[in-house]
């Protein structure tokens, strides 16, 4: 199913029949393999695919777009048509750049593609299910691989494609009140180590099996990587893209160059970083380059796209979102930078504070502040004089973020690929902050 | 009143439908069904000025899904080929028959007739009939007008409309034809001044108000006249008081209440997510099934009720894609739990014999699973009015700004765009960034006053994201303001 030729020749046929000045066409060819499971029995086996043409025109300074499911021939001729129908009847588009040409600087990544292997999964499934149940646990999760296949062209001569692999397990354990959650993503299948996983979630969830409750308030906190990419999934959508900083919506903006969190924190945005998935060119098939956001504490980027790089002089970064877009440019695959030692060492710097495995609906108060809200969950303990004494009942914190960072305490050495509930991966280790801020308690 | 014609595609849907599920049943599936359609839609909008979105999509697909002793295959593509439906119906059974090596539970399926029928939603206007101009127009006026004064930094005014047709055919002998149109509008304005940054959206947050209606919705709303008042509100918001931090009564309008319904009611009383099936992704629900025997959910004026027959209504479909035909039920009746939202593979779980039928999935590519129905909270006898002048102490919030709901749906805490003090029975001074935080039960359990009819609304959620791989559905709530009282309002500091 994944085909390059065909995915050229429908790019070739959408350019073919375009009479436009200017088209772009953007194929899409995803399919994804998956077991869901829970109480240890498979609720859905499935392997599904998906496909998308998308058709940008300009026609008199005009631009329309249509896409289609349907990658036929015949589907794409009549999307070309609908786009060029659509510009036809848009207002004469403002500042309107040229599409981009054929460039350099790409690092294509086009790996083997991943193959459906629904007997493969199944028997993983059982391993990991089987180490529970011995456990006296109970799993739910999912295993399974996707293959995400990209190809811009446009008229002016730009072809690129790319190909996306990624294996993943993501398992959630319980036992009596106790809670686990552990997960994996790697670029091919045996780059998941499932009994490592596995073994994660249980020993938190069988550690976190009689939680007690402690009083909210302020805490120094050791956030492991999946809690800490679920706060900086917001610094990514809010904070480091040149439109944000420009019309001051970002806690960047008016700060570049000056020092806006702890000097062990250091963030860049990199593609070609070793842990790291996703496509290597952005929406306009202009290639990502790396880009340093903070070093050492202090502001020195923001990401751009063609627009942005423009209006304020500079080159794009290949940031730009598949256009025309609401969106400025957004970082996508953020890199914070490792300090040394394991989460272990960070709590032992602790003399009372909280651990936390997880956030769970992080979502944003306020956005110049970056104050988020969410809840802690599977797995959520009490340091005391650093050491991990006892699973506590999860909470909620409402923090600004760019506090959050002004005051960190601890950089761990154990960077991991992360995401958030609401998508994203990014390349984390744990942090310990002082003073975070928790609000409220829930029953569990 | 405008009644859809038969989907146009839908002999040549039907005969690769037919082949798919033969095909299953000869490859060994026990149960087999097949959805074939096409999803159509329209997305505009107009941001700053400038036209930042002008899409139409079209995407055709299929799905088939079969049970193999009891074990679940699920297969899609996108190619309509005869050749490709079967090679599709195969993966399908193979996938089920893999899945058997993971664990020896099964699923259960509950009964239901086998239905023949054609069902469409119903509209006045088809909004793929009107014109570009005439929608770009609507928007045009109303952004500008947004941007007439320099404190908006940032202006958003939005079309969406959709159409989903589909054919659902099951081994059993279903053969059910449905064509569902929704369509949605909506302004917001961001005004920023000093550091401070506000929000105010009409008639919703999250593009507006969406309905399973025509372009008749968009007249209606009239966005370009609310547009000066909603500009000044966010401008007004801007030198607005903070939001006092004390225990105290709310009062919540019907689109924040809309809200409340969905995350603290909606979700928790998904049987699936009770079920665990959830649990790796959103969560579980502190709705066990321990509590059938007439938990204590809110208070007694409290009747939430699932309905996916009310007009107008996201979910209103004739059938699930299970093939289920709809119904109306009570998930609170006087305060007491009563019954949760079902698929024919968990209604087993309730002791129920039948789904309630609320299994739906982003497209035939997707697979069905337990969505939230249109769950809507009864109107009670006050008018507004007379709800706030009985008020000593308390703050009236409304559109919704910021969510965040714990795994179980138990704590929650949600942050308004607009609030207003109330003091002695009387609206008084502007209060930003309103915040209120509670315990689901308690919460519910804290309402003593419902607003009637005459305020009630059926509010659109054209957004909620549940399931691995994560999939989208609508839904409706319908809500008038209701009174909650002493409420922990405010951030804890």
């Amino acid at each position: 199913m994944l085909d390059p030729e065909r995915a050229r020749r429908l790019a070739h046929v959408a350019l073919e029949e375009s009479r436009a000045a200017e088209t772009e066409v953007s194929v899409t060819q995803y399919e994804q393999e998956l077991n869901r499971f829970t109480a240890d029995h498979p609720v859905q086996n499935l392997v599904r695919r998906l496909a998308r043409v998308a058709v940008r025109v300009r026609v008199d300074g005009r631009e329309g777009k249509a896409s289609t499911g349907t990658p036929t021939d015949e589907a794409v001729r009549r999307t070309v048509r609908r786009a060029v129908e659509v510009a036809r009847r848009m207002p004469v588009a403002g500042e309107i750049l040229p599409l981009p040409a054929a460039q350099e600087g790409y690092r294509l990544r086009r790996p083997d593609p991943l193959s459906p292997d629904p007997g493969q999964t199944a028997d993983a499934v059982a391993r990991m299910t089987g180490l529970c149940r011995e456990r006296g646990c109970t799993a739910a999760g999912v295993k399974g691989v996707a293959n995400d296949l990209r190809l811009i062209a446009n008229s002016n001569g730009l072809e690129v494609w790319d190909l996306d692999t990624q294996a993943n397990v993501s398992l959630s354990v319980f036992h009596g009140a106790g809670a686990g959650w552990a997960s994996g993503v790697a670029p091919r299948r045996d780059g998941l180590d499932d009994g490592a996983v596995a073994e994660r979630a249980v020993g938190k969830a069988i550690a976190s099996t009689t939680p007690d409750s402690v009083p909210p308030g302020d805490y120094t906190v050791v956030l492991e990587p999946a809690a800490v990419s679920a706060l900086l999934l917001f610094a990514a959508y809010k904070g480091f893209g040149a439109q944000q900083v420009h019309d001051g919506s970002s806690f960047l903006a008016g700060k570049i160059g000056e020092r806006v969190a702890h000097e062990s924190i250091s963030i860049e945005d990199d593609v070609h970083h070793p842990q790291t998935v996703g496509h290597v060119f952005d929406g306009e098939g202009v290639p990502r380059a790396p880009v340093s956001l903070i070093a050492n504490g202090v502001a020195c980027g923001v990401v751009h796209d063609r627009r942005t790089a423009k209006r304020t002089g500079c080159r794009t970064t290949g940031h730009a979102m598949p256009q025309p877009s609401m969106m400025g440019p957004l970082p996508s695959n953020l890199v914070l930078a490792p300090g040394t030692g394991r989460t272990d060492d960070l709590v032992r710097g602790v003399d009372r504070g909280v651990l936390v495995t997880e956030f769970h609906y992080t979502n944003m108060v306020e956005p110049t502040r970056l104050t988020l809200t969410g809840m802690t969950r599977n797995g959520t303990f009490l340091i005391e004089n650093g050491v991990v004494t006892r699973p506590v009942k999860n909470m909620r914190f409402t923090q600004s973020l760019v506090e959050a960072l002004g005051r960190v305490a601890g950089v761990g050495g154990d960077a991991r690929l992360s995401g958030a509930l609401f998508g994203g991966h990014m390349v984390v280790p744990s942090l310990a902050i002082d003073g975070f801020h928790f609000t409220s308690q829930t029953e569990f | 009143m405008k009644i859809e014609r038969a989907t146009p595609d839908a002999v040549v849907w039907r005969a690769l439908g037919r082949r798919a599920v033969d095909v299953a049943r000869a490859a060994g599936a026990g149960w087999a069904d097949v959805r074939v359609g096409c999803v159509e839609t329209e997305n505009l909008a107009i941001r700053n000025g400038r036209v930042a979105t002008l899409e139409q999509v079209e995407s055709v697909g299929f799905g088939v899904r079969v049970l193999v002793d009891g074990a679940h295959g699920f297969a899609s593509g996108f190619d309509l080929t005869r050749e490709e439906v079967e090679r599709v119906a195969h993966l399908a059974v193979r996938l089920a028959k893999a899945g058997q090596r993971a664990g020896p539970e099964r699923l259960r399926w509950a009964d239901e007739p086998a239905w023949r029928d054609v069902w469409t939603s119903t509209y006045l206007i088809d909004p793929f009939d009107v014109s570009l101009d005439d929608k770009l127009d609507v928007l045009s006026r109303a952004d500008e007008i947004l941007r007439e004064k320099p404190a908006i930094t940032a202006t958003g005014c939005s079309m969406s409309f959709r159409r989903e047709s589909q054919v659902f055919l099951s081994s059993e002998g279903a053969d059910i034809e449905q064509v569902v149109l929704r369509s949605g509008a909506g302004i917001t304005c961001i005004a920023h001044r000093d550091g401070e940054t506000q929000v105010r959206s009409y008639p919703a947050a999250f593009g507006g108000q969406f309905l399973a209606a025509g372009y008749e919705l968009v007249t209606s709303l009239d966005l370009p006249g609310h547009a000066a008042a909603l500009r000044e509100e966010a401008i007004e918001l801007l030198s607005a008081a903070p939001c006092p931090v004390a225990d105290m009564d709310i009062v919540l309008g019907g689109s924040q209440l809309a809200l409340q319904i969905h995350e603290s009611v909606g979700h928790a009383t998904e049987l699936d997510r009770v079920q665990g099936w959830e649990a790796n992704l959103a969560g579980t629900s502190f709705v066990d099934t321990g509590k059938l025997d007439g938990f204590r959910y809110g208070s007694d004026i409290v009747n939430l009720v699932a309905d996916a027959t009310v007009p107008g209504g996201l979910a209103t479909v004739g059938y699930d894609d299970d093939g289920v035909r709809s119904q109306r039920w009570h998930i609170v009746q006087d305060g007491r739990f009563a019954g949760y939202q079902t698929s024919r593979d968990v209604a087993h779980f309730e002791n129920h014999d039948r789904s309630r039928g609320c299994s739906r999935a982003e497209g035939p590519w997707n697979v069905p699973i337990v969505r939230i129905s249109n769950l809507s909270l009864m109107p009670g006898e006050w008018t507004l009015p007379d709800l706030i002048a009985d008020t000593d102490d308390g703050v009236f919030m409304d559109g919704v700004k910021c969510w965040s709901i714990d795994q179980k749906r138990l704590n929650f805490q949600f942050t308004c765009e607009i609030g207003r003090e109330i003091k002695s029975g009387k609206l008084g001074r502007l209060l930003k960034n309103p915040t209120y935080q509670g315990i689901t039960p308690q919460f519910w359990g804290a309402c003593d006053a419902i607003c009637g009819p005459r305020e009630w609304l059926l509010w659109g959620v054209p957004n909620c994201g549940k399931g691995q791989p994560m999939q989208t559905a609508e839904m409706s709530h319908g809500a008038a303001p209701a009174r909650f009282r002493k409420q922990a309002v405010g951030v804890r500091g």
